[in-house]
């Protein structure tokens, strides 16, 4: 027994533990899997095979998250939330898409994927056997109707392939060809990502569509909930291993955490820093384990390098020399991510240039840089928003950390309804803030934010120079040396008006009794691959 | 008396004055919803973002795509023209279509059948805590007035106190804390998948049904209580005691009677306190209802759900109102000449 005083500061600790994060861990509990990513980059998490025995079909998962409300959708085409990504990739499956690391393909409804010497040409062999939902076979049509799709510049497919294929046609009943304007070496990252979903051929509703993923929608209410069960005729005979799917939207993240801990769900999207780090520090052997998954998007201040003041090359790169980017990790991330190089994405990702010296912290520098512009003692305005988490934070360490330059920076907080909505804010605000995930390669984030045609170019990075860069870098090996892409980021480390200072982890928690889910640098919950998923008694 | 000598002559005729009262009312609870209505489709067009730039996501950087979908959504029109077509569909009882359903390619998206479930979930959760509030608010009330002054009166009083300045949220994270995380009594979230009867799991809403309860309780026992005090201090209480008429039957007849009507006004109060605080009370414990769906909808800046929604919570405050009048004009008889007249 302890002394009263001892008893005392237990329970003191425990209610700040409590405050800290909501309800957080009870008794102390919790249990660190495992954590972190190793020196090499590549994805370590949570060892959910720890225990548990030999995996079993039956059961049924339920995974929280944060949804989106009425807007959420199983349209593939149009991003509406991030809840939609799990549902969608259940229902339906990407003809190619990336392994753990993001570095090799891995097959997908296209068993075969062949490209010609210039990668201008792409010859997928289907799957044969696969089936949709509703019985109907298969088909090269299928595939077809989705590459028109694409092709569409009001898809979201558009920007980072439709925009270069030429033309789509069926070889033979099994093999379909796409033929490029230019050559694309490595289209996994786009062809992997949720846009690139195959859907049924005519599809238009996506009420109750039929997909050819492990599930089968049975309902679907948005802004609260679905429910899905096993395809027994998906083409990968045995899987899935549950039963059934079901995947709550949360308003609030406390309350998705008290369901975890209540045993209401069995795995939870996004665990709150304070919450996860209460459970790692804990140690002990609660119901709760982290899956801690090292990914590759930034989280970045964009400075509008067409308007003053960050259209001066010396003020921006003042700005990115101010920051220390490990205390805005540990403050902000507490410690769940790693330093990023004002470049987007991170190694081994294919084409990311690890040679670029690692930027740190130099006031003295940034001093001079700043007199030499003659903008000593500048005030900026960084516009922010309360609705992500870290965000406010981020600014704030931001702003004391550029005090000491001179750098008075002064923080404006946005509604979360205009700061994301391009017809609003976003992307016309001059210093903001953002947030480049889920990251599946460089070439699809590229074409996404960074090019000039880009429809999320915050920084309005416009150079001609790099976008031919870009374009023709598209068609290296990236298996060879890969100078194109070197030099489009060496231009951007330079020039760029992109203040990358971190990639956080994605945390997400999950009851002792989910088995078989593996970290996965694409998205959550092991990119919510749940078809070798099961539960332990 | 003038109505009597007037008896009789078919032109001078006059309807019951209960019934003057009440069409009195209704006519102002009319007016009041019109205003309600006005100040709700302001509101709803000062929401940050519009649905269609969120509904096409990623492809709202494409302007020609938003364009499209806001003539599709009638977004081109005048504010005057939407909210007379808003107000028109409205007064035929008819909620309107979601505009997040119309934009994501439905042909028809009735809130109707989108608040169904809702709606129903929140009136079990509503009527479950009022159904324990209203003995409990009236109880405690009447006891804490009749013990005014007294230490346990101080007690309960100063404990109401601090719950009434408690905002839900913090109640109900308290809640948690002591009733899941500390003793492990009660689950901590009161999730209803689509279908399912909120009945399922009655463990589920002991927590949010305690929220609901505690705070209404505080606030309601408080005004019972003054009401009893006044009463007390009342002459007829004063020389009925004087008669020596048994403190059992002074209390029954005399001053609990006479309280009622001030507690009429407490319950509709309560009632009304139970629709804001049923919001945030779902939110917290992820029950889904309809304060869930309004906040569902804002988010989605379903803007016409959201106006649906207001308007129908506007509507229960007028009704409640309306009847709430009527019963303490039943109630109290001297009111009810002085209403009438």
């Amino acid at each position: 027994m302890g002394s009263p005083d001892e008893a005392g500061r237990a329970t003191r600790r425990k209610f700040l533990q409590v405050a800290a994060g909501g309800a957080a861990t009870a008794a102390g509990a919790g249990w660190l899997a495992a954590c972190g990513g190793d020196s090499s980059g590549t994805t370590t998490a949570a060892t959910t095979a720890a225990g548990g025995g030999e995996p079993k079909k039956g059961g049924t998962l339920r995974m929280g998250m944060i949804g989106g409300g009425q807007i959420e959708s199983l349209n593939p085409n149009h991003y509406a939330s991030s809840i939609d990504i799990p549902r969608e990739q259940q229902i339906f499956e990407p003809l190619v898409t990336l392994d753990a690391n993001l570095t090799e393909p891995v097959a997908g409804l296209a068993e075969t994927f062949e490209h010609s010497a210039d990668f201008k040409t792409w010859t997928f062999g289907l799957r044969q056997g696969v089936t949709w939902h509703d019985g109907k076979d298969f088909t090269p049509e299928d595939v077809m109707f989705n590459m028109r799709n694409w092709m569409n510049p009001k898809n979201d497919g558009y920007t980072q392939l439709g925009q270069y294929i030429k033309r789509v046609r069926k070889r033979d009943d099994h093999t379909v060809e796409m033929q490029l304007s230019t050559g694309i070496a490595f289209p996994y990252g786009q062809l992997g990502a949720p846009s690139f979903l195959i859907v049924q051929d005519g599809e238009k509703s996506f009420k109750n569509p039929a997909g050819t993923g492990p599930f089968k929608l049975d309902s679907f209410t948005p802004g609260q909930d679905s429910m899905m069960s096993r395809n027994e005729n998906y083409w990968d005979s045995g899987k899935p291993l549950l039963d059934k799917l079901q995947i709550v939207s949360f308003n609030d993240t406390t309350a998705q955490y008290n369901a975890l801990q209540a045993g209401k769900i069995d795995a939870m999207v996004d665990m709150p820093y304070a919450q996860a780090k209460a459970i790692k520090d804990g140690g002990g052997s609660g119901p709760i384990k982290l899956l801690i998954t090292d990914q590759a998007g930034g989280a970045q201040f964009a400075m509008r390098v067409d308007v003053p003041p960050f259209n001066d090359l010396r003020v921006r790169q003042a700005m990115r020399l101010v920051c220390d980017r490990q205390a805005m990790v540990d403050t902000v991330f507490l410690g769940f991510g790693a330093v990023s190089n004002d470049l987007p994405g991170s190694a081994p990702l294919p084409y990311y240039d690890e040679s670029l010296p690692q930027r740190e912290q130099d006031i003295e520098k940034a001093k001079s840089l700043l007199k030499a512009a003659g903008k000593e003692n500048i005030t900026l305005t960084l516009h922010t928003t309360a609705a992500r988490v870290g965000y406010v934070e981020a600014a704030t360490l931001l702003a004391q950390q550029a005090k000491p330059a001179g750098i008075n920076i002064k923080i404006k907080q946005e509604q979360v309804g205009s700061y994301f909505d391009p017809t609003q804010l976003a992307g016309k605000m001059t210093f903001s803030m953002e947030t480049d995930q889920p990251f599946p390669s460089l070439p699809s984030s590229y074409l996404i934010s960074m090019v000039s045609a880009a429809p999320f170019n915050s920084s309005h990075w416009k150079v001609p120079k790099f976008d031919e860069l870009v374009t023709k870098g598209l068609a290296e090996d990236p298996k060879g040396d890969h100078p194109l892409w070197n030099q489009a980021q060496k231009m951007l480390y330079e020039e760029g008006g992109l203040l990358t200072w971190g990639h956080q982890n994605f945390v997400d928690g999950l009851s002792d009794k989910v088995q078989g889910i593996k970290p996965h640098k694409m998205n959550r919950l092991g990119n919510f691959d749940f078809r070798q998923v099961w539960m332990s008694a | 008396m003038t109505t009597v000598a007037l008896r009789g002559t078919r032109t001078s005729w006059r309807p019951h004055p209960v019934v003057v009262f009440l069409a009195r009312r209704i006519v102002a609870g009319l007016l009041t919803l019109l205003v309600a209505s006005m100040l709700i489709f302001a509101a709803t067009q000062m929401l940050p973002g519009d649905p269609a730039s969120l509904v096409l996501g990623r492809s709202a950087a494409n302007p020609a795509a938003v364009q499209e979908l806001r003539l599709r959504l009638g977004l081109d029109r005048s504010v005057i023209h939407q909210y007379l077509s808003w107000l028109g569909t409205m007064v035929q009882g008819d909620l309107g279509n979601s505009v997040v359903g119309i934009a994501e390619g439905a042909d028809k998206a009735p809130i109707s059948h989108i608040i169904a479930e809702p709606l129903r979930n929140s009136v079990v959760l509503a009527l479950i805590a009022m159904a324990l509030t209203i003995p409990l608010t009236i109880g405690m009330g009447v006891y804490t007035g009749l013990r005014a002054g007294r230490p346990v009166d101080h007690a309960i009083t100063t404990v109401s106190l601090g719950l009434v300045a408690l905002p839900e949220f913090a109640l109900a994270a308290l809640f948690v804390l002591l009733f899941f995380t500390v003793l492990g009594w009660f689950p901590p979230v009161a999730l209803v998948a689509p279908g399912q009867s909120p009945l399922h799991d009655p463990s589920a809403l002991v927590l949010p049904v305690l929220t609901l309860l505690v705070i209404g309780a505080a606030v309601g026992l408080r005004q019972v209580r003054a009401g009893v005090v006044e009463v007390m201090r009342q002459d007829y209480v004063f020389m009925a005691r004087m008669h020596g008429i048994p403190e059992r039957r002074v209390v029954r007849r005399y001053i609990v009677r006479n309280a009622m009507a001030a507690s009429v006004q407490v319950i509709t109060q309560n009632f009304q306190y139970l629709i804001g605080g049923i919001i945030i009370v779902e939110v917290v414990f992820a029950y889904p209802g309809i304060g869930s769906l309004l906040v569902n909808a804002v988010t989605a800046r379903d803007y016409t759900e959201v106006q649906s929604i207001s308007m129908l919570i506007g509507a229960f405050y007028v009704a409640l109102n309306i009847i709430a009048d009527l019963i303490v004009v039943f109630l109290v008889p001297k009111l009810r000449t002085k209403e009438m007249s």
